[in-house]
């Protein structure tokens, strides 16, 4: 696995580990009570928001650091760019428990909840039951996780083989969504698993609770465990360095690494929420926020580039940023030598969502990662298994920065995954690839048309997919049915060089082609099929979406011709098995370890 | 069949000329639509026979039905010509190369042995460089012009059709053109073969084959074929290459690094030459 740049990061979790992991201690599993908004924490006294120094809760997150960065580190100072902003000093506050953020929320000590979408969807009934005042308002996005958070799982190649498992999540936090997303484009439903709850993200040795409160140490210390939802530097311990568990060095045996979010990079959306009734109050103080801290979060990008740069970086600019983050790391990493690390964590395991990533993520509608496909995906999912009784749909500010903030509007580009047709092929076929999903085109005989107007909803399933996967190969596979490829070389291997076919009623005579000249057919004729499920996409893009070549991101497709090499059914006996052979598919195969990143650990020393 | 299959159904084997209307997908995505091209394709491999024994009207006649079976050959193809003598006029795969074949062709002359089978095999280590570096999934067909038998391999004309074979094995469609009951060792090896006088005959080779037949035809079958059909292993994959998802022209790259690559080796390769060439001055007398 090419990510060396989790090792100091995984050093710190080891030891951390190291203090409580041993096989046998009990596992506190917690219970999440259904729906959420009956649980106690919504008891809570609701309090108007406190006036003077400002609260705002941040968690252990890279992205974040940006945020300390703007304040100028975690204590109020008026003077910093984030204070200017806020019209007070700002307090930062790391809060990683969510319950103690809604108790802080409700009772008015801070108008903020830091979460992701998820963690958001699953308060808001519960809080806009207290009151629509505290309702809570998205304001901003900081982030996509691109590689920190991930699921592994033993006795599963893919996400549908979770059916009837048991798997382990914190509870309440950033992984929910994630298992919940998982199983849902699995076609699976919460009923379908047994979800065990724990209370940490990762073994935190601050927890009073003696016993084991992670997904990590669950899924070590019992044995009807089979998968767990967890931060990567675990993910690499549970499977023996990202490979397969073998039971020893704290490694679960048999245990794989099922994907994470740098092929899911598209799921877990931290964001910044605010009460309604202080949004009302101070809608400016609000945007003012958060435009400094995407302001903030553009200067680090810019330094992010520079690192992306290799050799050819200007090196005084990369002191500079290695200087600026070395708080940062101290104050995440409890080090701030490992100052390389955090910068790797910043730039590869988060993406900072930008102006440009609000805009998209806010602004367009028809996103199916966006804010309001996103509510709606998640809401549904959670109604369906009990967690929110009715249905109760966070708002967003929607700040229009471009039109209205002058903020410059940036140039669009696509930037490819990979780097060539052939990177993607090599990518699809290593041996770390696995399949995730599949979805199965037929086309008629010797045809390889496909409109996307004909299988409009398969066409919605499919973008969302290909986008929520944003670092997965799209591999699409085009199928000739065998069939006449076998009587020709039945007929042919008898010394035949005609055949009969009924023409008005009665048998006529025609001359029979070659083997190859029907293989050659085959081949073409799969290749086009599957060519046309790209086609039809790019189509799709376009009428649908508005999208210009410019904006398309077809550089995770793989086109690939399978001729007669793979039927469905290799001796196909009636019309029925000839249809399901003549097919495109499109599959979406995780390759984690392919997946080439912006920089390495070489490019910052 | 009948009886087993009621409904079962095969396919039409075309024997029109145009290009077959599933594949002539076009639409408004110009980039989308040079990749589909790049990859999918004909490759024509030319062989020609410049021995001595083509003296005569020989080589004119096969002149002329090469031109004949170019009348009705696709545009938008890659070509390669391979003559077995003069191997100056070696024309590697070029897309939409005919005329470049065909000046080749008329500036052949005659003189030399018959390596028939020595042609074959270069010709085969062609295709497969063109099916690694450019792409698996065109067509391709070697045309055989020649007059007779193998001069130079000692299995002789045994040799040539044990070629032939390999060849259409790894799915190569092999044309074989002889004259005058010259070189009809090749019929029944090669996919097709046809005399060079008979414009009928060579036109028709190039008919394209379906793959699949529509449900709705019926097919005579009996039942002891239909036990043989069930017991084929499964045909094979098309050989796929990670370089061969790069197509015609490089498509495929998404960045300029391996051109760049390539210039700073081009650049240090001439720098080094120009080097050596003034250090020669210098130490001169």
């Amino acid at each position: 696995m090419n990510r060396t740049h989790h090792s100091l990061l995984l050093f710190f979790f080891a030891f951390v580990m190291s203090t409580g992991a041993a096989i046998g201690q009990k596992v506190n599993y917690s219970e999440i009570i259904k729906p959420f908004k009956n649980d106690p924490v919504f008891k809570n006294p609701k309090g108007a928001v406190k006036p003077g120094i400002l609260q705002m809760p941040y968690i252990t997150w890279a992205a974040d650091g940006v945020t300390i960065h703007a304040n100028g580190g975690e204590r109020p100072n008026a003077g910093s760019k984030l204070g200017r902003a806020a019209g007070s000093p700002v307090k930062l506050e790391r809060v990683d428990e969510f319950d103690k953020q809604l108790k802080a929320y409700i009772a008015g000590d801070s108008p903020f909840l830091r979460g992701t979408i998820g963690m958001i969807n699953l308060a808001a009934e519960g809080l806009t039951a207290i009151s629509p005042d505290l309702a809570p308002i998205v304001f901003m996005q900081l982030s996509w996780s691109t590689g920190a958070d991930g699921f592994v799982a033993k006795g599963v190649n893919k996400l549908s083989d979770l059916k009837g498992k048991t798997v382990v999540v914190q509870r309440t936090g950033p992984h929910m969504d994630l298992v919940n997303v998982l199983l849902q484009d699995a076609g699976l439903t919460l009923a379908d698993v047994t979800v065990k709850y724990v209370a940490d993200i990762t073994e935190n040795p601050d927890n009073p609770v003696p016993g084991i409160n992670d997904p990590a140490g669950a899924f070590r210390s019992d044995s009807t465990v089979d998968g767990a939802a967890a931060i990567y530097p675990d993910i690499l311990t549970l499977t023996a360095g990202g490979t397969v568990g073998t039971g020893a060095e704290d490694s679960v045996k048999g245990a794989k690494p099922i994907l994470t979010t740098r092929t899911a990079s598209r799921v877990i959306a931290d964001v910044y929420a605010v009460r309604s009734d202080w949004f009302a109050a101070n809608p400016d103080r609000v945007k003012s926020i958060a435009k400094t801290l995407l302001e903030e979060q553009e200067i680090f990008r810019d330094y992010l580039d520079n690192v992306a740069k290799k050799k050819s970086a200007d090196q005084a600019k990369l002191r500079e940023f290695k200087q600026l983050s070395r708080p940062l790391a101290g104050i995440f990493l409890f080090d701030e030598a490992a100052v390389e690390d955090f910068v790797m964590w910043l730039g590869l395991d988060s993406e900072l969502a930008l102006f440009s990533g609000n805009e998209e993520f806010f602004g367009n509608e028809k996103s199916p990662v966006g804010f309001a496909a996103a509510n709606q995906r998640i809401q549904s999912y959670y109604a369906a298994g009990g967690l929110i009784s009715s249905q109760s749909l966070p708002t967003a500010a929607k700040f229009k920065w471009f039109e209205s903030e002058a903020v410059p509007v940036p140039a669009v580009t696509v930037k490819p995954v990979f780097s060539s047709a052939q990177a993607v092929r090599a990518a699809a076929e290593s041996s770390s690839a696995g399949e995730l999903f599949t979805y199965t085109f037929g086309f008629p005989a010797s045809m390889a048309d496909l409109a996307w107007r004909d299988y409009p909803d398969v066409f919605n399933t499919i973008h969302e997919k290909v986008t929520r996967y944003g670092g997965a190969v799209v591999q699409l596979r085009g199928h000739a049915d065998n069939m006449f490829h076998n009587f020709v070389r039945m007929k042919r291997s008898r010394g035949a060089s005609t055949y009969e076919r009924k023409v008005g009623g009665a048998f006529k005579k025609f001359p029979l082609p070659q083997v190859e000249e029907v293989a050659n057919a085959a081949n073409k004729l799969s290749y086009s099929r599957a060519f046309a499920v790209k086609r039809a996409y790019a189509q799709y893009l376009r009428e649908h979406h508005g999208l210009s070549a410019q904006e398309m991101d077809l550089s995770r497709f793989d086109v690939k011709g399978m001729g007669v090499s793979d039927p469905k059914h290799s001796n196909p006996s009636s019309p029925q098995q000839r249809t399901e052979n003549m097919r495109g598919e499109l599959i979406i195969i995780g390759v984690e370890s392919e997946i080439p990143l912006d920089f390495g650990m070489e490019d910052l020393r | 069949m009948k009886n087993l299959f009621p409904s079962l159904v095969f396919f039409a084997f075309t024997n029109c000329f145009l290009p077959n209307p599933t594949f002539a997908q076009s639409s408004d995505f110009a980039e989308l639509d040079a990749e589909f091209a790049s990859q999918t394709g004909t490759a024509y491999t030319i062989i020609f026979d410049d021995s001595g024994s083509m003296e005569g009207g020989k080589l004119s006649q096969a002149k002329q039905a090469f031109r004949w079976w170019l009348e009705k050959a696709e545009p938008d193809n890659a070509w390669c010509f391979l003559p077995m003598n003069r191997r100056s006029l070696d024309v590697d795969f070029v897309k939409n190369g005919e005329s470049q074949v065909l000046k080749a062709v008329d500036k052949l002359r005659v003189g030399g042995m018959t390596p028939i089978v020595a042609t074959l095999e270069r010709a085969f280590r062609m295709i497969q460089k063109r099916r690694d570096s450019v792409t698996p999934y065109e067509r391709h067909l070697l045309i055989l012009l020649t007059d007779g038998h193998e001069t130079k391999h000692p299995g002789g004309n045994d040799a040539v059709c044990d070629m032939v074979s390999k060849l259409r094995l790894e799915g190569v469609e092999v044309f074989g053109i002889g004259f005058h009951g010259q070189g009809d060792y090749l019929d029944g090896f090669a996919t097709h073969f046809a005399s060079a006088n008979n414009r009928d005959e060579l036109q028709r080779s190039l008919a394209n084959v379906d793959a699949e037949v529509p449900l709705d035809i019926e097919f005579r079958i009996s039942p002891e074929e239909e036990k043989a059909m069930a017991a084929l292993p499964l045909g094979k994959e098309v050989r796929v290459s990670h370089g061969g998802a790069q197509g015609e022209d490089g498509y495929g790259l998404f960045s300029e690094e391996e051109d760049s690559r390539l210039g700073i080796v081009l650049v240090v390769v001439v720098g080094f030459v120009v080097l050596v060439f003034i250090a020669k001055r210098a130490v001169s007398p």
